[in-house]
Parts: C-alpha cells; structure tokens; sequence
C-alpha cells in the first residue's frame, strides 16, 4: 500500500491498535449512519453518509443526537 | 399557551415523520428544483483504501463512495454531482479509484477544492468535467513514498516510479497542465520546508491549469446546472411521459 498524503505516516499510523473500535456502521430510517453505539440499546450518531443533501436536514439524525435501535 | 405549544410541536413531528417516511419507501428524498437534481459527496480527511485507519484520522472510505457513485449514475433522478474535496491525501489506489469513477461518469460533474486538496485530492480534483477552487484553499502536489520495509535495489526505484506515473498519467489527461509541468512541479525544490514538492494557492492552481476556475459554492453550483442544461437538450437525455409534470423535471433549464 502506498500513502500519498502530507500528513506524516506516522501520524497516521498512531494508535493503529485502537483502529475500528469505538465506530459502527447502522442503517436507521434508510439512512447509513456512523455512530457510537451506546449501553441501552441506542446509539449516538456521529456523520451520516449519503450524497443527497435532504439527508442532512433530518432533525433525528444530526450529530450528537441519540437514536433508539428499533 | 401549553397547548399552542404542543400542537406546534405535533404538526412539526408529523412533517418529520412524512419525511422519513419518504426516506424509508424511496430510499431517498430528492430535491425538487427544475434546474436539476444534484448529489452532493465530500471527500474530507485521509482517503481510506485497503488498510482501516486509527481513529485519530477522519477518513473517506473507499467502500462508501464506490457504491454511491454508482448510485448516483445509475438513479434516473439524479442529475448531476457536486464533488467538495478537503483532503490530505490518502492511498493511492483508493484515491485514483476514485477518480476514475467520477472521471467515467456520464453525468456532469463539478469539484470544489475547500481548504486543502493535497497529494492524491490532486487526481480527484481534476476528475470532474470542470473544476473549482477557492481563493483560500491550497493543493500540495509532492512525489509518492513508499512506507514499510522496503528492498533497497534499483527496481525498487523504478517501481515508484511506475507508480506515480499512474498519478501523472491521470492529472495531465484530465487536466490542461501538461505531464512535463505537472511533474516539474512534483519534483521542485526549495519550496517546501522539509519536502521536495510545491505548494499552489487557488489562483496559482488555475494559472498552472490543474483547476478551471477560482470560485466558490455558488459558482460551482451554477457550472453544475448549466452542464445539465446542456445535457438535457442533448437527443439521448430522454424523460419518461408520466415524470414530465413532475416539478424536479420539465426541461428548463
């Protein structure tokens, strides 16, 4: 693999054993999500991931906002 | 007073709902503007290509934005793509994957350089039929290296060379600077502090041709749906009957 950044490699690789820990990928209302998942079965979201602008505009959805697991 | 209140808060909880439910039976809400239907994709932090970051790095994965693009060409509704890029780089073959999708789209499609559009963002900027940046933003164009353990032998050398050849290959083809300059500019000294490269401004990046225009949101957007003007009165952009009432796609332009 070759990195093509300016961020030095070792910066980038800092912590790599800790990669892929705390985020996980949901589909909530149509939506892909990345979000925290929390104690009680729910979840605080952190980005949504889509190409349609209207996605960003769902009030549930916004980051920081917690959401239940249906 | 509380009552008024509540009743506020039911009519907005119901237009919530409506849109979701909208979301959840069409998979996505589309905006209804007779200039067009565009697609908005960021492209923000490390490009993640075959290795998971750690956490400390924002990335695009690779795996998310394939998919979406092809989504975006194959949606009837979708019209055109907005690309907004501030990134530092990334992998190299995530990066150029990329931006050959966006390149072989049949769609029209803009980028917006924001920020930063550094070492592989170069590519992905150029890829889209006309390309924008802001006054502020910069682009870092340097060599590729290679991390790891390595074999000090020549091929070694020649491999690299082989593999950022892939990166000039890609820019002087979708782009109007020319192999030679663009790699001149790869290979320049004294301009960054502990680094062979250059570092271009907005208005640089369009005088070295790697960008079209300096612009912002508002310009990127008005490109946009003027080449989807231009793509509606093309003969092959055909509109089923029953979608021509619709507001999202009589053929104004």
């Amino acid at each position: 693999m070759i990195l093509h950044t300016i961020i030095p490699v070792e910066k980038v690789f800092e912590n790599i054993e800790n990669a892929d820990k705390y985020l996980k990928e949901i589909i909530y209302e149509g939506e892909r999500l990345e979000v925290i998942p929390l104690s009680d079965n729910s979840y605080c979201v952190q980005r949504i991931i889509s190409t349609d602008p209207q996605s960003f505009f769902n009030e549930k959805l916004q980051p920081g906002s917690i959401i239940k697991a249906t | 007073m509380a009552n008024s209140y509540t009743e506020k808060k039911n009519i907005h909880g119901n237009q919530n709902n409506q849109n979701a439910q909208m979301v959840k039976s069409f998979g996505q809400a589309y905006i209804k503007n007779s200039k067009g239907n565009i697609h908005c994709m960021t492209i923000i932090g490390q490009i993640e290509g075959h290795m998971v970051l750690p956490p400390q790095n924002k990335t695009t994965k690779y795996e998310h934005i394939i998919p979406q693009l092809v989504g975006i060409e194959e949606n009837r509704k979708v019209e055109g793509l907005l690309l907004i890029l501030n990134t530092v780089g990334g992998d190299v073959e995530a990066g150029l994957a990329i931006a050959e999708m966006v390149a072989s789209m049949s769609k029209p499609a803009v980028s917006l350089v924001l920020g930063g559009g550094h070492s592989i963002g170069v590519p992905m900027a150029v890829s889209t039929a006309y390309s924008f940046i802001a006054p502020s933003a910069t682009m870092t164009i340097h060599p590729i290296r290679l991390n790891g353990m390595i074999i000090g032998v020549p091929q070694t050398f020649e491999y690299f060379d082989k593999m950022q050849e892939r990166v000039v290959e890609f820019v002087a083809k979708n782009s109007s600077i020319g192999r030679e300059k663009f790699r001149e500019l790869l290979l320049k000294t004294g301009e960054l502090a502990n680094d062979v490269g250059t570092i271009l401004f907005g208005e640089e990046a369009v005088k070295e041709g790697l960008i079209n225009e300096v612009g912002g949101l508002k310009d990127a957007l008005a490109k946009l749906y003027e080449l989807i003007c231009e793509k509606r009165k093309t003969k092959k952009y055909k509109i089923k009957e029953e979608e021509k009432n619709d507001p999202a796609h009589n053929n104004t332009c």
